[in-house]
């Protein structure tokens, strides 16, 4: 069939794919009630969410941040700090997050994106170990090392997410939207600009793309996503604390993408789903969780750049191509 | 207000810390210079180096400058192993990748120590005066082992400026640094001074390890901000600058100390990386930068 | 308009280190004409594009383009003011397929943002649609219709280079900038990329080539620059050129003859 065809082919084999994966992930719950499994899975449909940010960054802008568990603070804490000490709406207290976190990365990102790659890595970690101190210390507005407790569920039109069961399905309607609009950005012209960025800042630039803008909107973008992550993170837990939030925890994010794929679609959720799953079933063995994610980074690093993501489709294809010789 | 004495006292304090800042730093700019590669493991080093001391003194009890020689030398050695079996292999890689990979190695360094000497805080004594009263130098105390980090950090500099400019490895290290095929068509063996800069690299972390530990104690986790206050004071100096490096790393120690004594003490690691951003977003190039920084 | 001084370049200086890649060159382009800078290898002639394009800033020197001042520029705004540029070692999107690395070179002459995009509004349906018939538009203007969906990774270098014209052709300029278009091709490629010079003129393109064979140049060329060691020697028609002294000289050894033209 001719190159053209193929390509829709792929398009279509994606939706399906996607439509797939999002009916079984609807029915799901209906099959494994067990609210122990539908605890992990809210967690790894939170974790996706940000990891789809980053990914994002990683993947097509081709920079890093090392402060990502940050934004999820940020998120975190101006909801818990909004409806609990203010008693507001909890869908304002995320819409607040949301403008709170653009703020800070756009003040992040616009010195650091003009420089090279290393500098938005520090920066960040600078960030996040900057935000980690007042997350504590600011005991009147974050409450301290204690965190903020008593986190009113999300209501929506009187309908309360406020059992294991009904936060599942909102996480994971959030998660499908907010991932079809990634896809959508990474199809449009915008898309095929970031893709271009990544291949040859050089060559993009003399084509006309304003590889800094470009930048620095991935960046803000990406920022937004763990932030609406940490929001929802916030109203499930409904208890949150400083240490959730750590330079630890930013690794983690980073090892999630890698592990996934950098700027593979499927990336995201396999890695999401693996760093959230892997570390609850390894339970007993908690003290060498840290060394585990340094190794899968390395090596991951250093043999399988595209991550798991990469290693399946490789299998697909070899599959697909002896099934039709 | 303060007095004449207290502000006397953070300067005082602030130099001694800003050497082990200054030190850092050195070790970050020699693996830059190098590789252009952004060493997150640098940190590591500097705790590798105190923990093993600790480990070896307080655990197999040897003495103290047996243990800290050893130490060193171990944690040299690993910065040999990191490079010639994470970083040579990476030499064609992007620059992110690079950097993944060190973040990696430092999450290894980090977690491996937690397994095998536990998540406490472990120390050994100063070189020397352990519990003897501190010196004064003008109505301010200085520790006996803060005067050794001082003594010491001017060593190293001093032994680091001549190396540089006498020594064969040295001037080979800074053709290297400056135009590496031109050093090559020279007959420097590239791949050599690569592995020569992480060497030195993690000696002067261990170094620096070895000297705080009496003072700051140290743990399996004070290698991330250490590391990071390093890469500061290298930045404010101006990257890859050796004497930047020193210079930002005492201005480092000073507005820290200064800031934590007239401030708050509570917010003493956020001064060093607020001041990491204004930097970043004033003058990238740091006081003496020369590095090509932006995209060109 | 015809005639005109399209692009003004004068006491263009550019240094590495000690070295002088550049070292005072002046000359104009006129609108519609197609002007060629020779000289030996190291004679500072990417340099010179590197400069025009905005990826480097002169040491002194001004450069005009339409009467409007380029230094300090960044590329895409010299881009969005109509002059592109072609790369020596030719720098394709290699993950992305021949269409999409035309398409790429829309980008600044189509408006759409961020919103449009993501939320896929009416508006997002037209815009793509008019960059992609744009783009197979230029796609079979450079004969490469058939490879469309191919990436460009797995095109042979002929071809890449023929795709690196069509995506700088996208941006819509007034003026190109060639680099070596005709480096490592064969007979067969050579034609090829003379005719598509060529064709790129009847569509009153200016083009300011950088080029080594002497075919190509002579061939093509109103006008041609000579530069040697940064320094402008001779500039004339092809003619003019091809008697004067100091270039033979300059090549003289270097086994290229002028007298061997068609």
């Amino acid at each position: 069939m001719s190159e053209k065809d193929s390509v829709q082919k792929k398009i279509k084999n994606r939706n399906l794919g996607f439509a797939t994966f999002f009916g079984i992930m609807m029915l799901w719950p209906i099959l494994y009630p067990n609210p122990y499994y539908l605890n992990v899975m809210v967690f790894t449909g939170i974790n996706t969410l940000v990891a789809t940010g980053l990914n994002l960054l990683f993947g097509y802008a081709g920079q890093i941040s090392m402060g990502h568990a940050t934004f999820l603070g940020i998120g975190a804490y101006c909801s818990a700090f909004l409806t609990v000490k203010l008693g507001w709406n909890p869908w304002l207290g995320l819409l607040i997050g949301i403008l709170v976190t653009t703020l800070f990365s756009f003040l992040i990102g616009l010195p650091s994106l003009k420089l090279r790659g290393y500098y938005l890595a520090m920066a960040t970690l600078a960030f996040g170990i900057i935000m980690e101190t007042f997350f504590i210390e600011l005991k009147s507005i974050t409450g301290g090392p204690d965190g903020i407790g008593g986190i009113p569920a999300l209501s929506l039109f009187g309908f309360k997410f406020h059992t294991d069961l009904r936060y599942y399905y909102l996480v994971w309607v959030i998660v499908a939207f907010l991932s079809l609009l990634v896809i959508n950005l990474v199809n449009s012209k915008a898309g095929r600009g970031m893709r271009a960025l990544h291949e040859s800042e050089l060559a993009a630039e003399v084509l006309g793309i304003n590889t800094f803008r470009y930048k620095l909107m991935i960046f803000i973008f990406s920022a937004i996503y763990a932030s609406i992550g940490g929001s929802l993170f916030a109203h499930y837990i409904t208890h949150i604390t400083p240490d959730s939030f750590s330079v630890m925890h930013s690794i983690l994010i980073v090892v999630m993408v890698v592990i996934g794929g950098m700027g593979k679609i499927w990336g995201p959720l396999l890695g999401a789903g693996i760093m959230t799953v892997l570390p609850e079933a390894l339970r007993a063995f908690e003290v060498y969780h840290e060394i585990a994610y340094g190794l899968i980074l390395v090596l991951i690093m250093m043999y399988f750049t595209d991550g798991i993501a990469g290693a399946l489709s490789f299998i697909f294809k070899k599959i697909s191509l002896s099934v039709k010789s | 207000m303060v007095s004449k004495a207290q502000l006397l006292q953070f300067i005082v304090s602030g130099i001694m810390v800003g050497s082990i800042y200054a030190i850092i730093a050195i070790g970050f700019n020699m693996i830059f210079n190098a590789t252009e590669v952004i060493n997150f493991a640098q940190g590591e080093f500097v705790m590798l180096g105190g923990m093993t001391t600790a480990a070896l003194y307080q655990i197999f009890h040897l003495p103290l400058w047996l243990s800290c020689v050893l130490s060193i030398l171990l944690v040299t050695l690993l910065g040999i192993v990191f490079e010639r079996l994470a970083i040579h292999p990476m030499r064609h890689f992007s620059v992110l990748n690079a950097i993944i990979i060190t973040i990696g190695a430092s999450t290894i360094m980090r977690g491996g120590t937690m397994i095998t000497l536990g998540r406490d805080n472990m120390s050994f004594p100063p070189y020397t005066g352990s519990g003897d009263k501190p010196f004064m130098i003008l109505g301010s105390s200085i520790p006996q082992q803060g005067v050794w980090i001082i003594l010491v950090t001017l060593l190293l500099v001093f032994g680091l400026s001549l190396f540089y400019k006498r020594s064969i490895q040295g001037i080979a290290m800074r053709s290297t640094a400056c135009n590496k095929t031109a050093a090559e068509l020279m007959g420097v063996n590239a791949k050599w001074v690569v592995t020569l800069s992480f060497a030195m690299s993690a000696a002067s972390g261990a170094i620096a390890g070895a000297l705080v530990t009496p003072i700051t104690l140290t743990a399996y986790n004070v290698g991330l901000i250490l590391g990071l206050k390093g890469f500061c004071a290298a930045i404010l100096g101006g990257f890859g600058n050796f004497w930047g490096a020193i210079c930002g790393g005492v201005l480092l120690g000073l507005l820290e100390s200064l800031g934590a004594g007239l401030i708050s003490s509570g917010y003493k690691d956020a001064i060093a990386f607020l001041v990491l951003l204004i930097v970043l977003f004033l003058r990238p190039t740091g006081l003496f930068g020369t590095v090509k920084i932006r995209e060109e | 308009m015809e005639g005109d001084v399209l692009l003004k370049v004068s006491g263009l200086k550019k240094a590495f280190g000690g070295v002088m890649a550049v070292a005072g060159v002046s000359f104009n382009v006129a609108h519609g004409q197609i002007k060629s800078i020779i000289g030996p290898n190291g004679a500072g002639k990417t340099t010179i594009f590197n400069l025009i394009s905005g990826a480097l800033s002169p040491l002194s020197g001004e450069v005009y383009f339409q009467n409007q001042d380029l230094i300090g520029l960044s590329p895409h705004q010299i881009c969005a003011m109509g002059i592109s540029r072609t790369f020596q070692n030719v720098i394709l999107f290699k993950r992305m397929t021949v269409l999409e690395n035309v398409m790429v070179g829309r980008h600044s002459r189509v408006s759409s943002n961020f919103i449009s995009s993501i939320v896929r509004l009416p508006s997002f349906k037209n815009t793509e649609k008019a960059i992609m018939d744009k783009a197979l538009d230029l796609t079979a203007m450079v004969g490469l219709e058939k490879k469309a969906f191919e990436m460009a990774q797995n095109l042979p270098l002929g071809e890449q280079k023929l795709l690196e014209i069509a995506r700088s052709l996208a941006t819509d300029p007034k003026l190109i900038l060639l680099d070596e278009p005709a480096g490592g091709l064969n007979t067969a490629e050579l034609e090829t990329i003379i005719r598509l010079i060529k064709k790129i003129r009847e569509k009153g393109i200016t083009i300011l080539l950088v080029e080594h064979n002497m075919r190509v140049i002579m061939d093509v060329s109103d006008e041609i620059v000579v530069l040697n060691f940064g320094e402008q020697i001779a500039s004339g028609t092809p003619e003019e050129i091809k008697r004067n002294e100091r270039v033979i000289q300059a090549y003289l050894g270097k086994g290229v003859s002028f007298a061997r033209s068609k």
